[in-house]
């Protein structure tokens, strides 16, 4: 689980473009969006393209979006019990 | 009614956001190089900024530059030309959509490959709801835009405009214009100019514009018969206009190069350094004419 979210957290720098900030700097258990890192809903977007980019997960409910990316644990979570590849 | 240049910025690929360029230029020997570019820290913070490439990042920091320096925050109209709008994004956007077979598209790279995102962004950026507009018209972009601005200006509808000239170049892009010998042996390069106009001149305005004309398929004779017409229409004779040697040897040739020449003469009138009524001209692709008359304040 450890590699998964250090990896996660690399990819999500990666593709929100996240100047200045290294995977030591994302609290794993803090909110992703409005605290924490601040995300909005350009980057949820971005976020699903990278679950189905990079693990094969392909959100079928928006309703499980909130509570799934809620924080890079959580997100760690979702991916270990359903990624694809 | 006057239009006066209040403020101008560049970012190229001489040194950003100053006019360093005119006592010591940089030189190069490359056939293309890409802008050097300020610390956009000033301008913008990481949040905001992430999502921006490098041609919106300049375009902002140009646009707040000349808003500080003539203290003309909210202008009346943002107007923008650009040959190719922001095409590493769309390059990027276009990429994906071949290597990933059309899945897996990112929604940002999309929302910014537009080519009116520059002048969007300048005006969310900077919290101004008025009138908003791109021109898209290769190597007579820019002068659309100013002249688009210029006739909101003479019917009374604007009395300050942000217009701009904005292009970035890519590598590929480079490639392939190079290879149908569109440079033609100039230095490749990008543009970010930005100018702040006013119908009421600031404290020290740089120069003042007289008058912009575009033609299309005109003869030589065509244009000097319109240029006299204007000469006549403003009172002036005809010998009365200098022209100045091109800038592109130390801007680079881009679609929207034009805003460097109006650039560099308005900061060259200023100081005193040139005659006092300069006619710009552009002739692109043998098609498209441009004239920009510029006076001394």
């Amino acid at each position: 689980m450890e590699t998964l979210i250090f990896d996660l957290k690399k990819q999500i720098i990666e593709a929100l473009n996240l100047e200045d900030v290294t995977p030591d700097d994302i609290d794993t258990n803090a909110p992703l969006f409005v605290e924490g890192l601040g995300l909005d809903s350009i980057d949820a977007l971005e976020l699903i393209v990278l679950m189905e980019k990079q693990y094969g997960i392909k959100l079928e409910d928006p309703g499980k979006s909130k509570e799934i990316f809620r924080s890079v644990a959580t997100m760690a979570d979702y991916i270990s019990k359903n990624r694809q590849k | 009614m006057g239009v006066y240049i209040q403020a101008a910025a560049q970012i190229s690929v001489q040194n950003p956001l100053c006019d360093d360029w005119l006592d010591n230029p940089i030189q190069y020997q490359v056939p293309y190089q890409r802008s050097l570019e300020p610390d956009y820290k000033k301008f913008l913070d990481p949040v905001a900024s992430r999502r921006m490439g490098r041609i919106l990042k300049r375009a902002i920091a140009t646009s707040v530059t000349v808003a500080g320096s003539s203290g003309i925050t909210n202008p009346d109209a943002i107007i923008v030309g650009t040959g190719l709008g922001c095409i590493e994004t769309t390059e990027k956007f276009l990429l994906a959509l071949v290597q990933e077979g059309e899945e897996f598209l990112q929604p940002t790279n999309f929302i910014n490959s537009t080519h009116n995102t520059i002048a969007s962004h300048i005006a969310v950026h900077m919290k101004c709801n008025g009138y908003n507009s791109t021109y898209v018209h290769l190597g007579v972009s820019f002068e659309s835009a100013l002249l688009d601005a210029f006739m909101q200006f003479q019917l009374g509808r604007i009395h300050t405009a942000l217009v701009g000239g904005h292009d970035e170049m890519i590598p590929n892009y480079f490639k392939i214009l190079d290879k149908v010998g569109f440079w033609e042996g100039k230095m490749a390069s990008e543009c970010a100019v930005s100018f702040m106009l006013g119908d009421t001149p600031c404290r020290n305005p740089m120069a003042r514009i007289r008058e912009v004309v575009m033609l299309h398929n005109a003869t030589a004779q065509r244009e000097e018969e319109v240029i006299n017409q204007v000469c006549e229409r403003m009172e002036t004779a005809r010998n009365d206009w200098d022209t100045l040697p091109t800038v592109k040897p130390v801007f680079g040739e881009s679609f929207t190069s034009q805003a460097f020449e109006m650039y560099a003469a308005a900061v060259k009138m200023q100081r005193g350094l040139i005659a006092d009524n300069i006619l710009l001209t552009n002739h692109y692709r043998g098609t498209e004419t441009s004239l920009i008359f510029l006076s001394k304040c």
